[in-house]
């Protein structure tokens, strides 16, 4: 199999908030980021520190036809914990250009829609981390407005929820897998996305790195062989 | 049990990174790995207090810190400790002369209904400063903070750490090690000695020599090994 990677720390990426948020995080505006960090690191304590501000963005998924990155930005710069966002990029090829891929261009009917977060409540329900679990649930409705950070890798769309959306800021990310053939019916079987990741795969051209340890682990595997 | 040092462990097999288990240490060198349950469990950190001066200070206690290399967390020998440090941190001098919504936008600045969550629990004025809050609406505040923190139980595996407590030797080399622990013991092979040595589970110190072998010496500051007739 032919394997080739990317892994990025790049200062590029998306929106990326919810209606929960005071002040919206703009995830494609880093130094404006970096410069409010600058800011915050002057008025806190120093017993506050050390201070950092890191970002990653790494490919989820990555081949000619497809790509996924999911980001992760972790700011400290006050007690407790500082704060912390999930970033999901996907792209695909629509003339010769890399389009942006938005779970509403995946999902397009309001039936589709309950159905990802139906499932997705469910899922929640089931994690005893979650708010949804436990004799106290803090939450027991999912919002729509919560599912919207996503990526794919070769078998997967894999939902992340932003920090305290659905659980506590340490336990993040909390995610959903949904494994492609249970998403067959629910989903837009129209969007040009399905045929190139199934050329993709099936070309065996693509890296496929959700789970890393998983990922070298297989690299390893065959360079034994 | 008193856990005197704390460190990340690996994430289970499945698991993200940010899901790392965190193994603790007491002072025979027994470890116990917490895995699954919430992060703040995990850590005996009930308020999610990030590695820092304050947090990771001799005041505090906390005994080592667990996370990945971007996000780590204090670690406490136990829940009262950890909370200590929530505690003395909400009533020191950067939280306490806050208003409760001021006190949660600096806990939490991109989560606008953490205070909203804090009101309906408690039914504080979220106007009022924390230092204004007489004792039993104090217990309510930081429970209320506690509870969106998240404190799950989840696993926790007891390893035992054992001692060789005898050697046999032959033409003045050691073959065999008598490996205990509280419940007994049993002779092992020298290959399996030090096997269980790497794995962390022995007090001993694996020598690796330049041809490739290896030999098992006595941890610094403890007693030679004993022969055994």
């Amino acid at each position: 199999m032919k394997k080739w990677g990317l892994h990025l720390l790049l200062p590029f990426s998306l929106l990326s908030c919810t209606q929960k948020e005071s002040k919206p995080v703009n995830m494609d505006d880093l130094s404006t980021l970096k410069k409010e960090f600058l800011q915050q690191i002057h008025i806190s304590n120093v017993k506050e520190g050390p201070f950092s501000f890191n970002y990653q963005f790494r490919t989820i998924f990555s081949s000619k036809e497809v790509i996924s990155l999911f980001g992760t930005l972790t700011v400290h710069d006050r007690l407790p914990h500082g704060w912390q966002r999930y970033e999901g990029k996907t792209f695909c090829i629509v003339n010769d250009q890399y389009k942006e891929v938005a779970l509403d261009d995946l999902f397009i009917t309001e039936i589709q829609k309950e159905f990802l977060r139906k499932t997705c409540e469910a899922h929640l329900k089931k994690d005893p981390t979650s708010y949804f679990a436990g004799n106290e649930p803090l939450r027991t409705t999912l919002s729509q407005d919560d599912i919207r950070t996503f990526v794919m890798d070769d078998q997967y769309l894999i939902v992340i929820f932003q920090p305290y959306s659905v659980g506590g800021c340490g336990d993040g990310p909390f995610l959903v897998k949904f494994p492609f053939s249970d998403l067959q019916g629910h989903w837009n079987s129209l969007h040009p996305i399905h045929s190139l990741l199934k050329q993709a795969t099936q070309s065996c051209a693509f890296t496929s790195s959700w789970d890393l340890k998983q990922f070298y682990e297989g690299l390893l595997e065959e360079h034994n062989q | 049990m008193v856990f005197v040092k704390a460190q990340t462990g690996p994430a289970n097999i499945g698991d993200p990174i940010s899901k790392f288990t965190v193994q603790y240490f007491d002072e025979q060198g027994n470890m116990t790995i917490r895995s699954d349950g919430s992060r703040a469990w995990r850590c005996n950190n009930p308020g999610n207090l990030h590695r820092s001066s304050y947090s990771m200070s001799k005041k505090r206690g906390a005994i080592g810190f667990a996370g990945d290399s971007s996000d780590e967390y204090a670690v406490y020998p136990d829940k009262k400790t950890g909370h200590e440090a929530l505690v003395v941190m909400l009533k020191g001098s950067i939280y306490s002369p806050k208003t409760l919504r001021a006190a949660m936008e600096y806990y939490e600045p991109k989560k606008k209904d953490y205070i909203d969550i804090i009101v309906h629990r408690t039914g504080l004025n979220p106007e009022r400063t924390i230092k204004s809050l007489n004792d039993k609406e104090f217990d309510d505040f930081w429970k209320a903070i506690e509870f969106v923190e998240s404190w799950e139980e989840g696993r926790a595996d007891f390893i035992d750490k054992k001692y060789i407590s005898g050697v046999h030797k032959k033409r003045g080399i050691i073959f065999e090690y008598f490996v205990q622990n509280l419940q007994g013991g049993v002779w092992l092979k020298k290959e399996e000695a030090i096997s269980l040595a790497q794995e962390g589970k022995l007090h001993a110190i694996v020598v690796h020599l330049k041809n490739g072998s290896a030999y098992l010496r006595p941890e610094h500051g403890a007693k030679p090994f004993e022969l055994s007739t």
